[in-house]
């Protein structure tokens, strides 16, 4: 195990230097320091001496990935490649262009807002996804099951901003059970975060039920179900010990993937509820042309979907005994 | 087990959450919050500059406006605007010099004078607000030096520190703030204009550059610990020369510009000369503060009526009474609507009236909206997504509020703005660009083809007036009714009593005269014309632009659409790669030389990276520009101010687009919010009934109990205990799948 995980840890390497590489190329040769500039002065009064002056202070007035000028190993240090993206493969984020302030700093406060809404919101729409698609499933041809068919279909169709709205107009003004929209940092946000977390749960409900049941459907119809069956195990058994613990194996793979993203919390509910998440922190970032808060997302969002990754391996191992990592 | 059972377990648990949803309130305030003198409205975005040499977005200036107090004001309630003393004993008359150093009488012109000096004398009266910056040991040192973790301990805000403290204002702290915006490090958006006006103010940067590589090369030497985003650099801004901002005495200093720029007293009303007191920037440079991103941008110190006590930059920034504010009255000067709107009511009575402002963060305008009608939120402006629940016409197509809105009691205030949205032609491109008559004929039939009423109509509820030139209303240089109607393009429309656009017959005329019959070149093909622009991802631009096709190609001219990113969008504008481009421009000061700027020549984009969008440039336009620029206000420069109007409605570098009409709407129990542009100091005047705020929201605001009782009686019918039994022994229908 511990050479699979020292393996996966070296494997990472040269994927987050590229990924740093691409997105400096992406951010820097696309979007130059000079408009970078203009984003933050404001395109009104600032002339290209303002622009120069703010380039230099910000270390944006260095060569890209050489610099000839310099000496010895300066060349490739002094430069903006260097300066601005090597510090993130040791978790520097730096500050940011638009208010300087330090992006770190920054993702580790907006994490607790979104983890706030998308713990929650995961757990709960893991538990109802499963326990409805193995119900179905139980029930497969049934009233039930059609019913619940049809319904996941016109959840499946809706858009999420049709949840949002909808359901901010009947519990916060019809029924005025919660809040619109706002936050609320400790116990006291449970009330903000009742309602974005329903309707996270509802708006993935229609697509994750009817894969989950699809994949418990398949397992019902092995040789070892038949088998449970034939040696007398009552259907409960067969059904939370046998197909849903073998059926968890292609769960764990869409789910368990999603954990560490949880972090990131969720773009558009953040926006609709004012949950101050890092949801919001991105959009807000794109919205200013603060790149270097996109840059470091960027980043973390490639650690985040590796660590993803990882976890589905190391979940195989649990829930199959079959697969080993070596 | 049944489904009718699982159904009845769901509606129990459903019943369950919902009971103890319906135990909760949609109130999005604190409890108790609503109950304190305390005024709630809401900001776009969040809160991440207070900085008063940086911050620039309108969302912030509700913050730093009211906080800071530089040494002029607007008047609350006067139109056109007027400007007051604020920090200042009275507004600074300027003393002209000429090269030898002698002074000028009058109002020389503007090539006489080498230099012009304002002398500045602030009210002896004012204390900073209360911040730990300010205290001292009883020997007078700072109470709050080298400070570490343990110090810190259970310190999030600067209002936890154990002891605060205040000073007077003084002259040396306005100095210090306006020398301050050289500093390179701070990114302050006016600093090229004022490099442009105050003497030395140029040498200032580059004295403040050498001075900060010095101390970065000394500091290489000594180690990481010196960090310099660690320990920040803290420099004396009064000890660099600069004779452009110097310090007189205690309570004078003076502003010497080395040209005659009558528009710096409009500067001098924005929080850009706000005083910044030493203090507050050695204690904000601390290193144990820079961990805790405590600074200036969050947490600014200030002598104005409110300072910040809350500061979650995304969430809500909450104001406090400052308890060392000097004080002064509500004004007794407006007019006759003011008196009408209630404007007038409180005239006399001491500010601030409010202990309190709560802005919050609200992106979403939907939910911003519905706090407004539940009464979460004292005020709003009306937005296009709920313009039609909100105003309708009254018989002579005037707004009034909808019947509901009436009424809940809200009351509808509005303005138009000093703002500017049109479409730019590029003057140096070869086929819309040039001031040639054909030319100048092509794009004024462009103009006329893109009727900017049916714009408004469409796009804006018709709310807003067609733009008959670059000034908008409320500034000096519009000009109101048939005499101010844009000839070459518009005539006077006496039934609807606004401007119109021509007759299309008109446009064909020019088209033709330009060379270009029926939208026809000389070799038969068609005028293909190209709008840049970086709305790639904006829905209404679809619909816009589509809008704006439909309308040229009644001229034959086929627009097409030529949609980049802002970065390559702001590079095609320096390079002069642009044809048609959209265009808007808000005033910064309610002066005619903040819009004329756009169009004098050597502030070309493509030439001096300018604000000159459109490159036009022409000689007898600049001429008048310079002269008007240096011009006292008076009708003799209102004359000139016309002359240049006409001479751009001639040219024609933009289709003079609209000035949009802005809605405010506030509660029966908030008072003197009047909207306005230039500066948002006003919070001070607002005042809210809070009694009757409670009432309304109690009223309004009861939750609905009568789903969470059916959902439960459902739950009782369906889940009956004995139903569970049903679970033992049943076969399931996976039985029946294929093997």
């Amino acid at each position: 195990m511990l050479n699979y995980l020292f393996r996966r840890f070296l494997y990472m390497a040269p994927i987050l230097v590229g990924v740093n590489l691409l997105t400096f190329v992406l951010f820097f040769f696309v979007h130059t320091p000079d408009s970078m500039a203009r984003s933050v002065l404001g395109d009104r009064y600032a002339d290209p001496a303002a622009i120069e002056a703010w380039k230099r202070e910000h270390g944006y007035d260095l060569p890209r990935l050489w610099n000839a000028q310099a000496h010895g190993l300066e060349r490739v240090t002094r430069t903006i490649f260097w300066q601005k993206c090597m510090p993130l493969l040791w978790l520097d984020f730096g500050r940011s262009d638009f208010d300087h302030h330090s992006i770190g700093e920054a993702i580790r406060t907006r994490m607790g807002p979104s983890l706030h809404v998308t713990v929650p919101m995961f757990l709960l729409s893991f538990v109802v996804t499963t326990v409805t698609a193995l119900w179905v499933a139980y029930r497969r041809g049934g009233i039930a099951d059609r019913v619940v068919l049809v319904l996941c279909v016109a959840f499946m169709s809706v858009s999420p901003l049709f949840y949002i709205i909808g359901g901010q107009y009947l519990f916060a003004r019809v029924l005025r059970w919660c809040p619109f929209s706002g936050y609320a940092p400790g116990l006291d946000g449970w009330r903000f975060v009742v309602l974005p977390v329903a309707i996270g749960v509802l708006a993935g409900f229609g697509q994750q039920v009817r894969f989950n049941r699809t994949v418990m459907l398949e397992e019902t119809q092995k040789d070892y179900v038949r088998t449970a069956r034939a040696k007398g195990v009552s259907e409960p058994v067969v059904l939370l010990r046998h197909i849903l613990r073998n059926a968890l194996i292609p769960i764990l793979t869409s789910v368990v993937v999603t954990i560490p993203f949880l972090v990131m919390g969720n773009l558009l509910l953040e926006n609709f509820f004012g949950i101050p998440g890092l949801g919001s922190y991105v959009l807000d970032a794109i919205q200013r042309q603060d790149f270097a808060v996109v840059r470091a997302v960027v980043y973390l969002g490639t650690l985040l979907y590796m660590a993803g990754l990882l976890m589905v391996d190391l979940a195989y191992t649990w829930a199959d005994p079959r697969v080993r990592l070596g | 087990m049944r489904w009718y059972s699982i159904l009845g377990s769901v509606l129990w648990v459903g019943g369950l959450a919902l009971l103890l949803s319906s135990q909760c309130s949609n109130s999005p305030w604190p409890a108790g919050e609503t109950e304190s003198n305390t005024l709630f409205m809401a900001i776009s975005a969040p809160v991440n500059k207070l900085d008063p040499a940086t911050s620039y977005y309108t969302h912030e200036a509700e913050v730093v406006d009211n906080v800071y107090e530089p040494p002029y004001e607007y008047h609350h309630l006067l139109r056109p605007y007027r400007l007051q003393p604020l920090a200042a004993e009275e507004i600074a008359v300027p003393v002209y010099r000429d090269a030898s150093g002698q002074i000028l009488q009058g109002d020389p012109p503007p090539d006489r004078v080498a230099t012009a000096e304002y002398l500045v004398r602030i009210r002896p009266s004012m204390l900073y607000a209360p911040h730990p910056c300010f205290a001292t040991h009883a020997d007078g040192t700072p109470r709050y030096r080298d400070l570490d973790a343990t110090k810190l301990q259970g310190i999030r805000t600067p209002y936890d520190f154990p002891e605060l403290g205040t000073r007077q204002v003084t002259a040396e702290d306005f100095v210090r703030g306006i020398r301050r915006l050289a500093d390179p490090r701070l990114p302050c958006p006016i600093f090229p204009t004022l490099r442009r006006a105050i003497l030395d103010f140029e040498e200032l940067q580059r004295s403040i550059a050498s001075a900060l590589e010095a101390e970065r090369a000394r500091r290489r030497t000594l180690g990481s610990e010196w960090d310099e985003r660690r320990r920040p650099i803290v420099l004396d801004y009064l000890a660099f020369p600069c004779r452009g901002v110097e310090v007189v005495d205690g309570t004078t200093f003076r502003i010497v510009l080395k040209r005659k720029y009558p528009q710096i007293r409009y500067w001098m009303a924005m929080h850009f000369f706000a005083p910044i007191p030493h203090e507050a920037l050695e204690f904000y440079a601390e290193p144990a503060l820079v961990e805790r991103q405590m600074d200036l941008n969050r947490w600014p110190v200030g002598s104005g009526p409110f300072y910040v006590r809350e500061c979650d930059p995304d969430r809500r920034v909450v104001l406090e009474r400052n308890p060392y504010y000097r004080g002064g009255r509500y004004p007794s000067e407006g007019s006759e609507e003011d008196r009408t709107e209630g404007f007038l009511d409180d005239a006399g009575r001491p500010i601030p009236m409010l202990d309190r402002v709560v802005l919050a963060v609200e992106k979403e305008t939907i939910p911003q909206w519905n706090k407004f009608l539940q009464g979460y939120y004292d005020l709003v402006y009306v937005t296009p997504e709920v313009f039609e629940q909100t105003i309708q016409f009254g018989q002579a197509g005037e707004p009034v509020l909808s019947e509901r809105l009436r009424a809940l009691g809200v009351r509808l205030h509005q303005s138009v703005g000093s703002v500017i949205y049109g479409v730019g032609f590029n003057m140096a491109d070869p086929v819309v660009g040039g001031l040639e008559e054909p030319r100048a004929k092509l794009r004024r039939a462009i103009s006329v083809a893109l009727d900017y009423q049916e714009y408004l109509d469409i796009f804006l509820n018709g709310q807003g007036c067609v733009a008959q030139g670059p000034i908008p209303p409320g500034i000096v240089g519009y000009v109101e009714g048939p005499a101010g109607v844009n000839s070459w393009v518009d005539q006077w429309d006496p039934v609807q009593r606004r401007p119109r656009r021509r007759p299309l017959d008109d446009a064909r005329q020019w088209m033709a005269e330009a060379g270009w019959p029926g939208g026809r070149g000389p070799d038969g093909r068609p005028l293909v014309l190209y709008l840049d622009h970086a709305f790639g991802g904006d829905p209404q631009f679809v619909s816009i632009f589509e809008w704006m096709r439909q309308r040229l190609r009644v001229l034959g001219i086929e627009l097409g659409e030529r949609g980049t990113d802002l970065s390559r969008y702001r590079d095609k504008l320096e390079r002069g790669a642009v044809q048609l481009f959209r265009f808007g421009w808000f005033a910064d000061y309610p002066d005619p030389e903040n819009f004329l700027f756009l169009f004098y020549g050597p502030n070309a984009k493509v030439r001096s990276s300018g604000a000159n969008y459109a490159n036009y440039q022409n000689p007898e336009y600049d001429r008048l520009f310079e002269q008007m620029e240096g011009m006292a206000d008076g009708p003799d420069r209102v004359t000139v101010i016309s002359n240049m109007v006409e001479i751009l409605r001639r040219d024609a570098p933009m289709c003079w687009g609209m000035h949009p009409v802005f809605y405010l709407l506030s509660h029966r129990w908030h008072h003197n919010g009047k909207p306005r542009e230039m500066t948002h100091n006003s919070l001070k005047y607002h005042r809210v009934d809070v009694p009757g705020r409670l009432r309304f929201q109690i009223e309004h605001n009861r939750p609905v109990r009568w789903p969470v009782w059916v959902l439960m009686a459902g739950g009782v019918m369906f889940a009956r205990p004995w139903r569970f039994k049903d679970w033992r022994g049943r076969r399931s229908n996976l039985e029946i799948a294929p093997c």
